[in-house]
């Protein structure tokens, strides 16, 4: 085989070489490498030599520190010769990077705050999934998962009630944890004072304890460090105080304040026919062995789960356990929006870049005679490089200096006007250098980059530059850069605007939703009764009983009753128990295989006080007591799936979980009620069984009063009922359900605005640049305008060419924001709502978007071109 | 600070030697090896070709294409020559030297 030199050596040659010597120094490689047989690293190594000896020499500025300073000097006098580069780019780059600074903060404490933990890669949370939703364990399985000590080194298992503190001061309600021993072990939390658990504690008929949260610790107990020890009256209980958590830990749930044992025993009698193995109550985190791989955990509980759905088929069958890392549990809701948050504002931040990269084109092309005779007069090009660069640098450092203020600025104005319902993190001090860093890498290189030619160009043309109306080279290429930065602009803008159009469209469907109740003038507080004082459940239905006959006869109220859950309440889920059911008329379904619906308590009068119309059938009455026959409402839903097309009145639905020990299982229908969103805005309604309260009198439920009272007089009244019922019964405020429902759209309220809002700020920014390229072309198409005009072209004509030159720019843009936005919008589908990822409507909207800002761009440049008297024109050549 | 024309730097006079010493065969691979087998040092092609465009540059040196050959992959030589400025360059240049080095002989042999 003929021996070739290698070819792409030869390619870097003919990049490198200037043509004149190009073919004499290939022919000389080839003839040596063919006469003297050398091998093609040998070619390789002399191309690359070769290359480098060729290299552009300007590019490499070496300078001292002498040198550095007047370049910083005189390009801080060349500012001050032109202050309106230097104020609109400073202006331009301090917004930028003000808003980046204070948003990444915030993305960085809300990414980064959740796992403060020690090890907290070892951290896992084990779920029951079926059917890819994830599920609470039950305590015997948890039990069985304690066993697993191959994989775990601690497992500890939680459940979130709340409990009220009572004793001297007013009674308060606080947000509790009831955990498993190991609990602090696995997170790796020691406590700031005392002790934790022990696995004494954790047994059943423990004297109770509690560990107080920092937050309670300081407000309730002053911070005294004595509190360790005291006894504290937690729903009517004596608890001992043995410890408290450091600053800063809540897990599992932002606002937890209490941490008592759970105390749950190993095994328990079924109840009412349902088996301790299907109460999936036990949240599960554990933490691995070191040496215990993700993956491998994942395989001993998969077979640790089979063996559980062969031992207890009508609990587990249907189920897995699963094995998640806590991280991407915790994090896993945050990541669509902050993705979304930090993607737009990256777009933003790169907008910033090529504004300010088309500014500064825009200020070479106007000093082109300058450059031109400094290089003339022997400046050398290096020195005019570094010179230019320096004075970027310190448009930037201005820019940067003004940003970080302004960040802080916001960031601080951003968390005063955080809406009610969003997480503020607590850690802001911590100012976020992203975007700084990123700018400080990035604008350096787009400004290098538009400067090289202005540069290396200015040499070569110099008669023409220096001609009086001449135009350079390099003044084209820099023209085209501008361009291509215009079209950037253009895509980044029009990506954003799809963003924000999608999200808006989501938020209009979700705000328009039909939440199936009217919540308006209604309000809701929630009444707890300690259990030790209501321990018979005659006590407990007496005391709803008197309370929501009272509340009806109070001047104002309309409508009163009590509900376990409220819909739309973020905790909704938490709320309800959702049980395996069957009904009568139909087959049983296979242990295992049964449809699951929410078990609500609920008051009579209920569905009336939330505007739900009873379709068939009756709602909730007196006769509805403890000794009646036990009754149900069903929603249609229910209705549907459990007898399609059939009538529900009358049949018998048996339930396999039950709220309280002696609670009856089995019920008659006795009204069917229509659906209404009850877990979140977005999700259809499901099927729901409605228990009375006086059938199942649970201890701790909501009381919704329709009024057309004030809040505050109604507040006074409701204190007033419920203290004279029982003057230990904590009452929070009264809240209203409307409220509930604007707190379910906030967020994506928030996200549709904060988008929006980029959205425009970036195709201001793009409409500003595309202005700067067609007013500039206009200006240095003068004589050919006129020249036109002078030859007959009609006004409409020399609009078009303007006009025409903008809209290819923005249209090219537009496409491949277009693409952009499609390639990215899978990012964020799960934040949309009713719309899909491809909307067309979005995408022509944003397309019509981009062609006005296109026509505004240019109106301005079209009136100066149509205004162009031919014979000035041409004079002037 | 460009050099004056005249004022030759060390490899520019070593490359006009060449140059000169190669007479009718002056091109880039002969000159390189001709200065490789005199000065006895590595030399780097890539500046040997610098230096040739800028003594061609600056008037020193003139060039003419020769006939592309098969053992060149087609490509053809440029051979260089030096013009009486180039000459005069190099007179000037070893005459400098040489009446530098008077009397310098006794320390320069002990070196």
């Amino acid at each position: 085989m003929k021996r070739r030199p290698p070819r792409l050596a030869l390619a870097l040659l003919s990049c490198a070489v200037p043509e004149g010597a190009r073919e004499e120094i290939e022919g000389d490689l080839i003839e040596e490498f063919e006469r003297h047989r050398r091998t093609r690293l040998w070619f390789w190594i002399q191309a690359v030599s070769i290359s480098w000896s060729y290299r552009p020499r300007w590019s490499l500025p070496r300078a001292n520190v002498s040198t550095l300073f007047n370049d910083a000097w005189s390009g801080a006098r060349s500012l001050r010769r032109r202050p309106a580069f230097a104020l609109a780019a400073g202006a331009l780059l301090a917004l930028g990077i003000g808003v980046n600074a204070a948003m990444f903060q915030w993305i960085d404490a809300l990414w980064n705050r959740s796992l403060p933990y020690a090890d907290a890669d070892r951290l896992v949370r084990v779920f029951h999934s079926r059917e890819g939703s994830r599920e609470s364990l039950s305590p015997p399985n948890y039990f069985d998962l304690t066993g697993e000590r191959e994989v775990f080194e601690r497992v500890a298992g939680y459940w979130s009630p709340s409990l009220t503190l009572t004793g001297d001061a007013e009674p308060e309600k606080l947000l509790a944890a009831t955990v498993s021993h190991a609990f602090f072990e696995v997170l790796g939390i020691a406590p700031l004072i005392g002790r934790s658990f022990t696995p004494d504690d954790d047994r059943p008929g423990a004297s109770p304890v509690a560990v107080l949260g920092h937050g309670l610790f300081e407000r309730r107990f002053a911070g005294d460090r004595a509190v360790v020890g005291r006894e504290i009256l937690l729903d009517g209980t004596a608890v001992t105080i043995i410890g408290v958590t450091p600053e800063g830990f809540s897990y599992p749930a932002p606002g937890t304040e209490l941490w008592v044992p759970l105390r749950l025993p190993r095994d328990r009698p079924d109840q009412g026919g349902s088996p301790y193995r299907s109460f999936r109550i036990l949240n599960v985190v554990g933490r691995l062995r070191e040496e215990t791989s993700l993956a491998q955990a994942r395989a001993r509980l998969s077979s640790l789960s089979d063996r559980l759905s062969r031992e207890y088929p009508d609990s587990n069958q249907a189920f897995e356990l699963e094995v998640a890392d806590l991280k991407e549990v915790e994090r896993g809701p945050l990541r669509a929006p902050l993705f979304l948050l930090g993607g737009s504002l990256f777009l933003l931040l790169l907008l910033v870049c090529a504004n300010v990269s088309g500014l500064w084109i825009a200020r070479l092309l106007a000093r082109e005679r300058e450059l031109a005779v400094r290089v003339a007069l022997g400046a050398s090009r290096a020195r005019l490089l570094r010179e230019l660069l320096a004075e970027g640098l310190l448009v930037s450092l201005l820019g940067t200096a003004g940003g970080s203020l302004l960040g802080t600025w916001i960031a601080a104005g951003a968390r005063e006007a955080a809406p009610a319902g969003l997480p503020v993190p607590d850690v802001l001090e911590k100012g976020s250098l992203y975007p700084i860093v990123f700018l400080a890498i990035l604008l350096p290189i787009f400004l290098a980059l538009a400067s090289a030619p202005a540069v290396s160009g200015s040499g070569r043309n110099l008669s023409n530059s220096l001609r009086p109306g001449g135009r350079v080279e390099g003044g084209s290429a820099r023209a085209g850069a501008r361009r291509v930065l215009v079209v950037f602009e253009m895509a980044l803008a029009s990506t954003l605007l799809i963003g924000a159009m999608l999200l808006l469209k989501s938020f209009r469907a979700l705000e328009g939703v039909d939440r199936g109740f009217r919540g308006e003038n209604v309000y809701f507080t929630s009444v707890e009764l300690p259990f030790t004082r209501y321990r018979e459940s005659h006590r407990r239905a007496r005391f709803f009983e008197d309370l929501q006959e009272r509340l009806r006869q109070a001047p104002g109220v309309e409508r009163a009753s009590i509900s376990l859950g409220l819909p739309l309440d973020p905790r909704a889920e938490f709320f309800v128990t959702r049980s395996p059911y069957s009904v009568e008329g139909r087959p049983e379904p296979e242990a295992g295989r049964k449809p699951e619906a929410a078990l609500h308590v609920v008051g009579p009068e209920l569905f009336e006080t939330l505007g739900v119309s009873v379709r068939r059938g009756r709602g909730f009455d007196a006769r509805d007591h403890r000794d009646a026959a036990p009754v149900v409402i069903v929603n249609e839903s229910f209705a549907r799936a459990a007898w399609p097309g059939g009538d529900p009145l009358g049949k018998e639905i048996h339930h396999d979980l039950v709220l309280l020990p002696d609670d009856a299982s089995r019920r008659r229908v006795v009204g069917v009620v229509s659906d209404f969103r009850y877990y979140a805005l977005e999700r259809e309604p499901e099927p729901q069984m409605y228990v009375p309260h006086g059938q199942s009198p649970w201890p701790s439920m909501h009381l919704l009063i329709r009024a057309s009272a004030d809040r505050d007089s109604l507040h006074a009244q409701v204190r007033e009922i419920v203290r004279d019922l029982d003057a230990d019964v904590p009452l929070a405020p009264l809240a209203s359900i409307a409220d509930v429902g604007q707190g379910v759209v906030a967020a994506p309220r928030l996200r549709a605005r904060l988008l929006t809002g980029f959205a425009a700020a970036a195709a201001f920014l793009a409409s500003i640049g595309l202005y700067g390229v067609i007013s500039f072309s206009v200006a240095s198409r003068t004589r050919e305008i006129g020249l036109r005009v002078a030859l007959g072209a009609r006004r409409d004509e020399v609009v078009s060419l303007v006009v025409g030159q903008a809209l290819r720019l923005a249209l090219a843009g537009g496409g491949l924001g277009l693409l952009g936005a499609a390639l990215s919008t899978r990012w964020i589908s799960s934040l949309l709502y009713g719309v899909g990822p491809f909307d067309p409507w979005s995408y022509a909207s944003t397309a019509g978007t981009l062609l006005l800002v296109a026509a505004l761009a240019s109106y301005l440049p079209a009136r100066r071109a149509l205004a162009v008297d031919p014979t000035t024109a041409l004079r002037s050549e | 600070m460009t050099a004056h024309a005249d004022m030759l730097g060390e490899f520019e006079l070593v490359v006009l030697l060449a140059v000169l010493r190669l007479r009718d065969d002056a091109y880039g691979a002969s000159i390189l090896e001709e200065i490789a087998r005199k000065t006895r040092r590595p030399v780097a092609r890539g500046s040997v070709y610098i230096t040739l465009d800028r003594l061609q540059a600056t008037g020193l040196l003139g060039s003419e294409r020769g006939e592309p050959t098969p053992i060149r992959g087609g490509r053809a030589k440029r051979y260089f020559k030096l013009k009486p400025r180039g000459l005069r360059a190099v007179k000037r240049t070893l005459g400098d030297l040489g009446r530098l080095q008077e009397g310098l002989q006794p320390l320069l042999e002990g070196a």
